[in-house]
Order: C-alpha cells, then sequence, then structure tokens
C-alpha cells in the first residue's frame, strides 16, 4: 500500500528522494556505530598530550593551567627565562629532593615514561607563554661566589621586610618551619622570578624599584638560609637520602600510630610550636 | 493438493501438533490478562533465548583458557567482523532480562499471582530467579578482566567465611586454593551448560504450572482468594470471559517483544559491548574494579558494611531473605490479591527498590574509594592560594604530595573518602588539626611518620586558612578570644566596674 502523497510527488521528485535515501545509507554504514569499541584504549603510559599529561600529573600544585597554584608556577616567561630546559627535564624526572617536588620518571619510582617527560617539556615550551628576553637575568645556579649573610641581612631589611617580615600581611619567610623545607635552590628562583599570579614582583623591580644583581640574589638566599634550624638541615640530609615525595602513596593504616610526632630525631625542635601536642600522642 | 492434505494429516496423527496447538497457545486464558501489566514474563524468556543464540555464537570464538580469554574477547572486539556486535547484544541481553525479570516478579507480587494455587510457580520463579542471578556473575567472569578477576576475589573470600567448611567450598568454587586456569574452565561450564540447563528445565516446568493452573486473573478489590471457592470462581472466570492465548491476549506480549529487541539491538549499537576491561592481574593496582549493575546493590553494601555486620550481611540476611521469598505463597497463600488492598505489599517493593537504587547508585559512585589522582592532578582553588603566606602555600603542596586530596575534597574535587575540607577551620582547632593528622583515626590513617614537624606545620597553617571568609577559625574554649578572664561573681563585677554605681 503506497501512502497518498507518495503517488502525488513527480517521478523527477521520486528519483531525488531514492538518491538522498541511498546516500543517506551510505553514510549511516560508513561510519562505525557510537558502541563500536575504540581499536586501543590508551593506556596511561601511551599517553603524550600535553594537556592530559599536565592536567593528570602536574596541576595539583602546579596550577591548572600553569599559574595560580600553592608549587612554583610554570607559565611565567621569566621563570621559563630563567630555568634551562635540560634543568626543567631532569627536574622533572628526579624531583627536588628536599622540597615538595617528587620524582616523576620510571626509573625514580614515577609513573611517567621518558617519552612523556619529554613531552611535559616540550609541551611546556609549545602551549605557554614565550621566555622573556632579559639582559640582566641573574643565573638560574648559584655561581661560584659565595653569598654574604650579612649583606643579605641588609637588603632583606631594605627590599623584603614589608611583606616578609615577622607579622608583616603577606607572611614570614623566616618562620622556622618554612625554611625547613625549602631549598636554597628554591629560594633563589622564587626571589629571582616573584610570583606574578599571587602579586610579588620579580627580581627586576625587587630592589625599590630597581633590579637586583646576582650577587644580591646570593646574599639573600644565604641570609635567609642562615635563619634555617639546625633540626631541617639534618632532615633534608635524610630527605635527600631516600627522594622525596610521594611517600603517602605507601602509608599504611596503622603506620605512625603510637607515636607522638616527634619521633626522636625531631626532639630538639623547640621552635616548631604547632606540634606541642606531641606530648599527648600515645598509643591509641 | 489432496497428497500435501493427506501427509499433514499423517504428521499431525503421528506428532499430535494441532492437540500441542490447542493445549498451549490455545488454551483459555481470562480476557483480563491481556493486560500490560501481563507482559514481562514472556519477555524475560525472549530475553533468555536471545542470550542462548549470542551466547552460542561467542563459544565458537571464546576460548576459556585464562591465557586465551582475554585475547579471544579482544579478538571478538576488534578482529572479528562485528564480533564486538554479538558481545554487545549479550551484554545487554543479559542487562535486559535482569531488569525484565525483576519487573515480572514485582508485578507478580503486586498482583498476589503467586497465592493459591500458584505457589509453585512462584517457587520456581525463585529458583530461576537465583539461576539468573548465577548466571549474570559467572558470565562477568568469562570476560576474565579485572572486573572479574576481583567479583571472583570478593566472592571467593566470603565463600570462605562460611563456617566450618569455608575452605572446601572455596576449594569447590575456585577448582583450587586460588584463582587459576581450572577456575574460569569451571565457570565457563557453570555458565554454559550446567546453569542454562537448568534454567531450560525450570522454564518448562514454570511455562507448565503457567498452563495447568491459568493466568491469574487481573485482582480486584474486594474479591479476596479462598482456597475452598477459588478454583469454582477461575472456572467461572474463564467460561464467562475466557480468550484463547493465541490470538487474542498475545497481541500486548508480541508487541513488548518487539520493544525489547529494538531495546537490545539499539543499546548494543549505541553503548557496545562492556570491557574487557585490563588484564586480570592482581599486581596492578591502579585499578577500580566495579561489578555489572546488577551488583551494584551488593558491592556498595558490602563496602559500606561495619564490621560487626558482617556475619550479618553476608549470611543471615541472604538466607532470611531467601526462606521469606520461598515461604511467601504459604505465608499469604490467600486473601486480598489487588495492590490497593495490600499497603504492606506496596511498601515492601518500594522500600526494597529504594535500598537496592541508592546501594546501586552509590556502587557506580563508590564515593568511598579514594581517588587515586586527586593528588596530582586536582588543583587546589584559586581562592585557597591567594593571600596565603609562604608557609601556607607549602601547606597546600604538602597537603597535595601527601596525597590526602585523595581522600578529602577541597572545591569538589577530590576524594570522598574522608570529609571536606574546605570549611575545616570552622570544626578543628589547630590542636586538634596537629594531633588528627599525626594520629590519625576515625578510618583516617596516622601520618605522623610521613610528615616532619615542619610539614605538620605547614600543613596545619594551610588548613587554618580554610574557612569562609570572616569566619574566624575555631578555638580551643579553655582560651578565651578576650585575654582577660571574665568576673566570676558579683562582687568581682562590682570591682571591675568601679564609678557606674557608686
Amino acid at each position: 500500500m503506497m501512502p497518498e502523497h507518495w503517488r502525488s510527488i513527480s517521478p523527477a521528485d521520486k528519483k531525488l528522494w531514492l538518491l538522498m535515501g541511498c546516500a543517506f545509507l551510505v553514510f549511516a554504514a560508513s561510519c562505525d556505530p557510537p558502541g563500536k569499541p575504540k581499536e586501543e584504549p590508551v593506556s596511561s603510559e601511551d599517553a603524550t598530550d600535553f594537556q592530559t599529561l599536565y592536567g593528570y600529573n602536574c596541576a595539583g600544585c602546579h596550577g591548572s593551567d600553569g599559574k595560580n597554584g600553592p608549587g612554583r608556577p610554570l607559565n611565567n616567561p621569566v621563570y621559563l627565562a630563567l630555568i634551562p630546559k635540560d634543568v626543567l627535564q631532569q627536574t622533572i624526572e628526579n624531583g627536588r629532593p628536599g622540597t615538595a617536588m617528587p620524582p616523576w620518571a620510571h626509573d625514580q619510582g614515577g609513573p611517567l615514561t621518558p617519552k612523556q617527560v619529554v613531552a611535559l617539556v616540550d609541551g611546556i615550551e609549545q602551549n605557554w607563554v614565550k621566555p622573556m628576553e632579559l639582559p640582566a637575568l641573574p643565573p638560574y645556579a648559584v655561581t661560584s661566589q659565595s653569598g654574604n649573610a650579612d649583606q643579605g641581612k641588609k637588603l632583606f631589611l631594605k627590599d623584603c621586610f614589608m611583606c616578609h617580615g615577622p607579622g608583616a600581611p603577606i607572611g614570614s619567610v623566616s618562620s622556622p618551619s618554612y625554611l625547613a623545607l625549602v631549598s636554597d635552590q628554591m629560594l633563589r628562583t622564587s626571589i629571582i622570578v616573584g610570583r606574578a599570579d599571587l602579586g610579588m614582583p620579580d627580581y627586576r623591580n625587587l630592589n625599590m624599584g630597581k633590579a637586583l644583581s646576582d650577587q644580591d640574589v646570593t646574599d639573600l638566599v644565604a641570609y635567609l638560609a642562615s635563619m634555617r634550624p639546625a633540626y631541617a638541615i639534618q632532615e633534608n640530609a635524610h630527605v635527600q637520602e631516600n627522594g622525596s615525595g610521594q611517600g603517602g602513596a605507601t602509608t599504611r593504616g596503622n603506620e605512625g600510630s603510637g607515636h607522638g610526632p616527634g619521633s626522636p630525631r625531631h626532639e630538639e625542635n623547640e621552635g616548631n610550636k604547632s606540634t606541642g601536642a606531641s606530648s599527648q600522642g600515645g598509643p591509641k | 493438493m489432496n497428497w500435501l492434505r493427506k501427509s499433514a494429516i499423517w504428521l499431525d496423527d503421528r506428532l499430535h501438533l494441532t492437540a500441542l496447538y490447542a493445549s498451549t497457545a490455545g488454551h483459555e486464558v481470562p480476557a483480563s490478562a491481556g493486560s500490560w501489566f501481563y507482559v514481562f514474563g514472556s519477555a524475560t524468556l525472549l530475553c533468555f533465548v536471545i542470550q542462548v543464540i549470542t551466547g552460542a555464537c561467542l563459544a565458537f570464538v571464546y576460548i576459556p583458557s585464562t591465557n586465551e580469554a582475554y585475547t579471544s574477547l579482544e579478538y571478538l572486539n576488534h578482529a572479528q567482523f562485528w564480533g564486538w556486535y554479538l558481545r554487545a547484544v549479550h551484554n545487554w541481553g543479559s542487562n535486559f532480562m535482569v531488569a525484565i525479570m525483576t519487573a515480572h516478579m514485582i508485578q507478580v507480587f503486586l498482583f498476589g499471582a503467586y497465592k493459591y494455587p500458584r505457589e509453585l510457580t512462584w517457587v520456581s520463579g525463585i529458583f530461576l530467579l537465583l539461576c539468573t542471578l548465577a548466571m549474570a556473575f559467572t558470565g562477568q567472569v568469562m570476560r576474565f578482566d579485572q572486573d572479574a578477576y576481583w567479583g571472583l576475589t570478593i566472592g571467593a573470600s566470603i565463600t570462605g567465611r562460611v563456617p566450618l567448611i569455608g575452605s572446601q567450598l572455596v576449594h569447590l568454587l575456585l577448582a583450587g586454593p586460588i584463582i587459576a586456569g581450572e577456575t574460569l574452565s569451571r565457570f565457563f561450564t557453570l555458565h554454559v551448560f550446567i546453569i542454562p540447563g537448568l534454567i531450560i528445565a525450570i522454564v518448562s516446568m514454570h511455562l507448565r504450572l503457567v498452563l495447568t493452573k491459568g493466568i491469574n486473573e487481573y485482582p480486584k478489590p474486594g474479591h479476596p482468594v479462598h482456597k475452598a471457592t477459588y478454583d469454582a470462581e477461575y472456572a467461572e472466570i474463564l467460561k464467562k470471559e475466557g480468550v484463547p492465548f493465541v490470538p487474542h491476549a498475545i497481541g500486548k506480549d508480541l508487541i513488548f517483544a518487539g520493544i525489547v529487541i529494538v531495546g537490545i539491538l539499539g543499546c548494543a549499537l549505541i553503548f557496545g559491548p562492556k570491557g574487557p576491561g585490563g588484564p586480570p592481574n592482581p599486581t596492578l593496582v591502579d585499578t577500580n574494579p566495579r561489578p555489572d549493575f546488577y551488583f551494584l546493590a551488593i558491592f556498595a553494601a558490602l563496602a559500606l558494611l561495619p564490621d560487626w555486620m558482617e556475619v550479618m550481611v553476608l549470611f543471615i540476611a541472604p538466607a532470611v531473605l531467601l526462606i521469606f521469598l520461598l515461604a511467601l505463597p504459604f505465608i499469604s497463600g490467600t486473601g486480598e490479591k489487588s495492590a490497593r488492598r495490600r499497603p504492606v505489599a506496596v511498601l515492601l517493593v518500594v522500600f526494597a527498590m529504594l535500598v537496592i537504587g541508592v546501594l546501586a547508585y552509590m556502587g557506580q559512585t563508590s564515593p568511598w574509594s579514594p581517588q587515586m589522582s586527586g593528588w596530582s592532578g586536582d588543583a587546589i582553588p584559586v581562592e585557597y592560594v591567594k593571600g596565603r603566606t609562604p608557609l601556607e602555600l607549602h601547606g597546600a603542596l604538602v597537603f597535595q604530595n601527601k596525597q590526602c586530596r585523595n581522600c578529602h575534597s577541597l572545591g569538589g574535587q577530590g576524594g570522598e573518602r574522608g570529609p571536606a575540607l574546605d570549611s575545616v577551620a570552622t570544626r578543628l582547632t589547630k590542636d586538634e588539626m596537629v594531633r588528627q593528622v599525626i594520629q590519625g583515626g576515625g578510618n583516617m590513617p596516622a601520618y605522623g611518620k610521613k610528615l616532619s614537624p615542619a610539614e605538620v606545620d605547614a600543613l596545619v597553617a594551610f588548613m587554618q586558612t580554610l574557612r569562609p571568609k570572616y569566619v574566624p577559625p575555631v578555638r580551643n574554649s579553655d582560651k578565651p578570644e578576650n585575654p582577660k578572664p571574665l568576673p566570676r561573681d558579683v562582687a568581682e563585677l562590682r570591682s571591675a566596674l568601679p564609678r557606674m554605681n557608686r
């Protein structure tokens, strides 16, 4: 039975309709139905897409687009000008012992293959801001000259005290706990790069509106390092032996219970008020 | 044409096909049973037939060995022409079968169809329910991926807790003390030969009972079942409004069968097969095994169970439930059939569906599992970073680096195993935070050995900032905000306010 209106269509139109119908069928047959399994699911080891890798492994500390995270903002033209590419790669591979940066390379116990590390380094170069051309940029690593803590203290009182002195609004950098948790290199990089995303200027404006020199930065770091408590220096040595970070993954439920916070090696920790509760930490 | 007619009569004389037709398809049913509510039983049977056909096709390719099961599924998925679709139809057929069977059971329960004289129809149906669930479980094992492996592990460890004969039962289930090659062969035999055979046998009995005891008439409120009078009443109904099943009552069954077939084929086309999801390797810890949807509720119940309820929920509850289901037609074999006069029955169904639904939802989302990529992938919300001191920022780093985020969410991202910490500073004082971090407790591991004092200091400093704007952090009640102690009595108050009263 043909519907009435089908008969009323002219033969030429019918041909057109049939042609369109066939075209649709061919189109429908040529594309895969949505339920068909994808060829090979991309396993976490095969992913080399920068956004995927960064979003899965780095965004937690460095911020979702490389800034506004608690860790070093990587999407920063001064930082990218400062850090040599090979150091960036080594940092991802081996982490930074003594800081919160864990190692990521497979052979260091991390989750990333060598290919993925390279993909991250290249991705940072390609996707984010370009490094700035800065003529008087202090070198990344500390050079041979040693820092003068007294000189650094003068600089600190002049240039940093307003924001980072004890009780200042931005917060002290001389608190023993903070200094125990950061390395000299991290302090150096922080002073040079600043935190544009959080409002701290970089080295070009830190010296009362003028640039800090390489020597100035070294002196400042020497001054801050001189305030580091004795226990922290021991502790860093301990951290460096074992590699840092990622310890939490292996934490077992009963670990640490029955011990106060001050396991013996921390006994001399007087400056750290918040662990005053240690005396209460008896076995459960 | 005469010879054709003659041979047909000869065949019928030998095979009694006309009599078979008259007693099955042609049997009289109450006209009221030709209702949309009565389509689920035949649809369940249809699903079973689809499962048998697709299952037989899959068995041509599937190799039940630990080395090759996974590969043969990959072969079906990617190499075999439309092999993935065969798997998808089998998978969706099972989903539809369990769902429609549940609907059938609810309908029978609410329509009082299990009452006199159809007790054994219900009992055989309960055994079919058990067989179908056993098919679902063994079918999940056939996939032999991570879900299968861990599902089997959980099943075995539950079995192992049966008193006295636990280890023997595990041995029987797994064909050995651990999951190995024999385990898969055993489950393959169960899934392909034994349980389907049982189902065919019990379905035959189930159908025969439907034929001999008749299809339940559409219940009317105020017509209770009495053992003495029901048979006569049913005969009267058949006499007055009885119609042959074919062609009068089968129409809606056929339409629904069409809908089910389109549903299964369509879902298979759109959503595809399930898995296989990763090889069954117990050394891969970065896995999130989850059972198929019909077991999600059990999965959730087992995950959320407190210790002291384990024996009760694992052994006593299923036994009680099974005994209740089997005894139901003997407990309430007479009386009202209509759901309109059976509020307890309706509430029971609503309650059971709510419990199963909520548990299945929880099983699907499994908020109790830590989110293993939270620490590295979920950024700290920007408002918790802005305006923080260097120490607090470093505390946020400790928070991420020590994987606190895997269990505690910030800004709605991160694990849900522990409480969200967005406003933790309004709940815990600094000292309480230190104690909780170091000693753990309340399901939280102790981190005392994993954190240096400086890290604890930084972490707590960061957590102290986690509170709504303008809400101060909580303080100890023995440390008043105002350093001056309050006056203790009136005399002291007088002296504290020197000039006013004098």
